[in-house]
């Protein structure tokens, strides 16, 4: 009994194997998870980034991101509940500023940067270029995953955007531009095919380009760098969330007219681009619309930026 | 996934030792050895839910819409299981069917909702036998001895695990899609079978009312599972080393106490608070028995009526189904009705 019992022991202790880096990997965003459960955002950032950032795994990076959501306040349950079904695809921008959510009253506040950070790095996951695409993700982490990740993305982007434009456009409850009557445009336009661009169209309230018509987080003091920055914000939300709808199949009732918006914007950037080049002679709205990575956003001529705001993003916004 | 005793279960899963009744080859084929004569379990159906007591659900939060209900689940377990074992013991030799149904999905992630879901469903059969190596001991007169044991099972199985975003198209079409089996091809069950063995060490020593047993059993010794669609991959099947050990004193009768512990999953590393089980029983009448036990923490309690023809347990039990110790538990309930169960001594 004894020499048993003393075997058995020996079993025991000498036995156990240590966990694999595929079983740890599982452990931390099963972990990370349980944490998002009770919202315990911080906690789950830490395990994640204590672990070390896995960009080859897509459920990591989902949860990665879902971790810095939470921190921005983000719930998809909540988009949901109340607003899927006010996103017009008809009058988008508007409706994205009304969303419930679009309560931004700041630039780069603590909400708006985590749920941006949640963004990038889902666009910037697997970048082996730089420009993120809804398809290098589909290549890079496989049909399911990839398409989780875009899900996901689309989502976010979709309140991101809603306080980008309620916050630069001025926007009231009922996201109408320049409602609470501080900036008619989003920007302050000095481009010359800028001004003349706003001055032909008058985009909504933005019916002239006077040079203080914008918002007032985008001009000085403000440096052109944080300006360009915060335009690229836009920029890039706009850019990788048409590019992303585009990878996904959102025909069911559950997600209201968002797989109508994919058509509509397609239809305004041709009639723009063809615009534009008839009118300038330029090419900005066709090279801008594929940018979908801050870093080359910043990279960018600022005056491209300007007036992909005035040719587009101002126009899209009636 | 394995086929485990309602009675185990409410013993805090301490039970390897004690199985020496229909669920035997399941536990630890070893323990076939102290069988004699002829026992046959033709009708023991098991079901366990999520455990309704708790609180956990409020069956008023299940109506409404589908962010009503998220909202009530989210973060709790629910858990639904079905098994069915019918089988034979005839001296050292042991064959069970096995019919296992278990399905556990938890809603996780207030920020983007992601559905865990863990469906396994098994059918075949296990087919065992003990050895004596040393010593001597009978069930009727007690004594000591040795046994080995190694049973060959096969299995087919279809089994989900994964998550999903709760509202992407992939699960909203899937739940569309209406039938069952439908809903579980749209999210991509795996069908697999296969041959597995199972070991196991088992040493007993009764003297006068006192029993004393310890055993080390390795489920899944050697299990491949096999998928039938080619593509897919099966999910892993691998050793589970559980050692244990039990005491019993019986007064007279079949009236006494028995207690039990093990550890489980020996051979896989992990924090040692989640491995550990305690188990007794307070046999108060020859057909009635209380049973309670601790696992990792949770605790489970529940009842044992035998009535001849017919063996009831009911109870609750817990889980711990977090990665860390304590991080979540899934509470459930369990009946178990065995009926027409007989022995022939020969």
């Amino acid at each position: 009994m004894l020499k048993l019992y003393y075997l058995l022991l020996t079993i025991l202790l000498v036995s156990s194997c240590a966990k694999t880096e595929q079983e740890l990997l599982f452990d931390t965003i099963e972990r990370a998870n349980n944490f998002l459960t009770s919202r315990k955002c911080d906690d789950a950032i830490d395990l994640l980034e204590d672990h070390g950032i896995e960009k080859s795994s897509a459920d990591f990076m989902k949860v990665y991101s879902s971790a810095y959501a939470c921190k921005a306040g983000f719930s998809m349950l909540d988009l949901f509940e109340l607003d899927i079904d006010n996103i017009d695809a008809n009058n988008l921008l508007t409706s994205l500023a009304s969303l419930s959510s679009s309560d931004e009253t700041l630039p780069d506040s603590i909400k708006f940067l985590a749920l941006q950070n949640a963004i990038d790095i889902i666009v910037e996951s697997k970048t082996i270029s730089l420009n993120g695409s809804a398809a290098r993700r589909i290549d890079s982490y496989g049909e399911a995953k990839g398409a989780d990740l875009n899900f996901q993305l689309v989502f976010m982007s979709i309140v991101q955007l809603g306080k980008f434009f309620k916050l630069y456009g001025d926007a009231d409850s009922t996201g109408v531009k320049g409602a609470n009557g501080n900036n008619d445009c989003i920007y302050s336009y000095s481009h010359p095919d800028a001004v003349s661009s706003i001055n032909a169209v008058k985009p909504g309230s933005c019916v002239s380009a006077t040079g203080t018509e914008g918002s007032s987080f985008l001009e000085a003091p403000v440096s052109i760098a944080l300006q360009q920055k915060r335009m690229c914000y836009g920029i890039i939300l706009f850019n990788n969330f048409i590019d992303t709808l585009g990878s996904l199949s959102l025909g069911s009732d559950q997600y209201g007219e968002l797989d109508d918006i994919k058509d509509l914007i397609d239809a305004s950037y041709s009639g723009l681009i063809a615009t534009e080049a008839g009118t300038y002679g330029t090419t900005v709205v066709f090279d801008v619309k594929e940018v979908r990575t801050q870093s080359l956003c910043e990279a960018l001529n600022f005056d491209e930026v300007e007036r992909y705001y005035a040719f587009f993003l101002e126009n899209l916004y009636q | 996934m394995y086929t485990r005793s309602a009675q185990g279960m409410l013993m805090g899963g301490a039970y390897s030792t004690l199985a020496d009744e229909e669920y035997t080859v399941f536990y630890n084929p070893a323990m076939l050895a102290r069988h004699t004569g002829l026992s046959f379990y033709p009708l023991n159906p098991a079901i366990s839910v999520i455990n309704p007591l708790s609180g956990a659900v409020d069956a008023d939060d299940l109506e409404g819409e589908l962010i009503d209900i998220s909202d009530a689940i989210m973060g709790v377990p629910i858990h639904a299981g079905l098994s069915y074992a019918p089988g034979f013991k005839m001296g050292n030799f042991g064959l069970s069917a096995l019919v296992n149904q278990r399905t556990n999905f938890t809603l996780r992630n207030k920020s983007n909702p992601l559905l865990d879901i863990d469906y396994v469903y098994d059918r075949g059969f296990i087919l065992g036998y003990g050895h004596s190596i040393q010593g001597n001991y009978s069930s009727k007169s007690g004594g000591q001895h040795v046994a080995l044991g190694m049973s060959i099972k096969y299995i087919d199985r279809e089994e989900l695990r994964g998550n999903y975003n709760l509202f992407s198209p992939a699960l909203y079409d899937a739940f569309e899609s209406g039938e069952i089996s439908e809903i579980l091809d749209a999210l991509g069950v795996v069908e697999s079978n296969g041959w597995g063995i199972d070991t196991g060490i088992d040493y007993i020593n009764r003297t006068g009312q006192s029993e004393v047993s310890v055993g080390l059993s390795l489920i899944d010794t050697l299990t491949v599972l096999h998928s039938k669609e080619s593509g897919e991959t099966p999910g892993e099947t691998n050793l589970k080393a559980n050692l244990s050990a039990s005491w019993k004193m019986m007064l007279s009768g079949d009236i006494g106490l028995v207690l039990s512990s093990e550890l489980i999953d020996i051979a896989k590393a992990g924090s040692y608070a989640k491995k550990y089980r305690l188990g007794a029983e307070v046999r108060l009448t020859p057909a009635l028995s209380f049973y309670g036990g601790v696992n990792s923490g949770r605790y489970s309690y529940g009842i044992g009526l035998n009535g001849g023809l017919f063996k009831l347990h009911a109870g609750i039990y817990s889980v711990d189904t977090g990665v860390e110790y304590g991080e979540e538990t899934s509470d459930r309930a369990i009946i178990y009705l065995s009926m027409l169960d007989f022995k022939f001594d020969g």
